[in-house]
């Protein structure tokens, strides 16, 4: 799939860890790693919104859109 | 422990048994036979019931093995896993397997013939059943697979 998750670039920017913002936005840490390793295969609006509002950013901040190969 | 587990974790017992009842019909079956259809052995029908009883017996076991492998993962949390759709897709084989060797029965051996004829037409449409329920299982493990995805 050709959208890459920006979330690492993201915590390292804000110096946040992923126990921190897991307790922030209330997402397990097993599946915020999930988001973090491009293994989800979709993101809730909820879930978006509470990351944004936990690192202060926006969702393009996070989520970017690269030519896939395969398709 | 809610009563529907209460009542799956008692169905996986309860295959478990009829499996060793299975078994056990299956040692006594050379006797049963003589008992059940008066047929001594070495009689004309002795061997023919035998044959019937026996691949009904070892195909029973198969079946009973796979509904053990389902009741378990339904136990354990895994009812929409990919084995359970495999194992639903096996006991399908299995019993459109033995619709058609009562099908060979029929023609080929002198016993049951309308009682085997009914069986077969029951067997026949357990098998498809199976395979479209198989289908269904499948179906729902992607839309889980994607439900569990989502984050």
């Amino acid at each position: 799939m050709g959208i890459i998750i920006n979330l690492d670039v993201m915590m390292a920017r804000r110096k946040m860890g992923l126990t921190e913002l897991s307790d922030k936005v209330g997402v397990t840490l097993a599946n915020l790693s999930v988001l973090k390793n491009n293994k989800a295969r979709a993101i809730r609006f909820s879930t978006l919104d509470a990351i944004c509002r936990a690192l202060d950013c926006q969702p393009g901040d996070i989520l970017e859109y690269t030519e896939d190969e395969e398709t | 422990m809610n009563r529907f587990s209460k009542l799956s974790r008692m169905t996986e017992r309860m295959v478990w048994v009829l499996m060793a009842i299975d078994i056990m019909l299956m040692v006594a079956l050379p006797w049963l036979v003589t008992t059940i259809t008066v047929q001594e052995p070495g009689g004309k029908m002795y061997g023919d019931y035998l044959i019937i009883m026996y691949t009904s017996g070892v195909f029973a076991e198969l079946v009973l093995w796979q509904c053990r492998g389902i009741m378990n993962n339904v136990n354990n949390g895994k009812a929409f896993s990919h084995n359970t759709v495999h194992r639903l897709q096996i006991i399908g084989g299995i019993v459109l397997i033995l619709a058609a060797l009562y099908f060979l029965f029929i023609i080929f051996l002198g016993v049951f013939k309308f009682f085997m004829a009914l069986l077969l037409v029951v067997f026949a449409f357990i098998g498809l059943i199976l395979f479209i329920f198989s289908q269904l299982f499948r179906e729902a493990t992607a839309y889980k697979e994607e439900n569990d995805m989502t984050i």
